[in-house]
């Protein structure tokens, strides 16, 4: 999975598209196809319970499972849906380029998505070792000591390279005009709440990324390894095997390399 | 008004002030939801209040 992308994907989009798309939906359609499954993947206690899949990585990727939400097919679907219920295109099309660019992005984990669900086959580069099976923190912990942390990097340098379309006018003159939410947003809240609510994925992106290298690299001891498919210790603990789907071994032991005396490179 | 580069000052603050306070406590903080409270916190509710008190 990748993480920070998924921030900045949105503003690099509207940068090149401007006024033919809408951030909001975008941004929906970025976050889209986890906003309902990541806590289920990762697990949540409840009363003392841990509710979490069995199989993460074949719940949150694979069918059966929620793999469809991570597919093409489920953009178009809820697309259509949004273009019924409020008759505009540029929404249905910002959430179909934002639903698109997550699904496209996560094919760089080994897991990677059933792009053209029905069929489910998974397309996979393999750029980065998928640990969503590891729960929140080690999965932060291996995609931020591998080429993950690198990819999100290059995210925040491309979106960065945009950082005119944070200014007001370019919010007032683009993305705002004509866009009855942000016309409704602006009547309503004072104007630095609303430039601030806009400028928001932006400074979530950025945030996150660099505390979780801090988290990862500087109050714990996770190891870079940023090779194609790293970091190989996810794997390595994992009893050898990388993180494909159906290949997953994770028996006892913990699976992080970096917090408590996992294998060391 | 305040100036672009204070405007970026500003948001620079909030941010290193979000990621101190993430690193302590990533169980507690750290997601989409507190980020954009944040925001808020810091350009709107923030300087409502400050502007009250000073009245």
């Amino acid at each position: 999975m990748s993480w920070v992308a998924h921030d900045m994907e949105p503003y690099a989009i509207q940068r090149h598209l401007g006024k033919r798309v809408a951030i909001v939906p975008l941004l929906l359609g970025s976050y889209a196809p986890d906003l309902t499954t990541k806590w289920f993947v990762y697990g949540i206690s409840v009363f003392g319970y841990k509710i979490k899949a069995n199989d993460p990585a074949q719940f949150h990727r694979g069918w059966p499972g929620a793999g469809f939400t991570h597919s093409l097919l489920f953009g178009v679907v809820i697309s259509l849906i949004i273009l019924l219920l409020t008759k505009r295109n540029i929404w249905a099309f910002s959430f179909l380029l934002g639903q698109w660019s997550h699904a496209l992005t996560d094919m760089g984990d080994t897991v990677g998505t059933m792009l053209f669900f029905p069929w489910t086959h998974h397309f996979a580069i393999g750029a980065w070792q998928y640990a969503g099976q590891t729960g929140r923190f080690n999965d932060a912990g291996a995609y931020f000591s591998g080429p993950g942390f690198v990819w999100d990097g290059i995210w925040i340098v491309i979106a960065s390279f945009g950082w005119r379309i944070l200014t007001r006018s370019y919010f007032e003159e683009t993305v705002a005009n004509g866009d009855p939410l942000w016309t409704w947003a602006m009547a309503t809240f004072p104007m630095a709440v609303v430039l601030a609510l806009y400028r928001c994925s932006f400074f979530y992106g950025i945030c996150r990324w660099t505390t979780w290298v801090i988290w990862a690299h500087v109050t714990h001891n996770y190891q870079f390894d940023v090779t194609w498919g790293g970091p190989m210790w996810v794997g390595v603990a994992s009893g050898g095997t990388t993180t494909r789907l159906g290949l997953m071994s994770f028996g006892g032991g913990c699976p992080c390399g970096g917090c408590c005396g996992g294998p060391k490179f | 008004m305040r100036s672009g580069y204070g405007i970026v000052l500003a948001y620079a603050a909030v941010g290193i002030a979000y990621v101190a306070l993430s690193v302590a406590f990533p169980d507690f903080i750290l997601s989409w939801v507190e980020g954009a409270a944040v925001l808020v916190l810091a350009f709107g509710v923030g300087p409502f209040i400050y502007r009250r008190l000073r009245r």
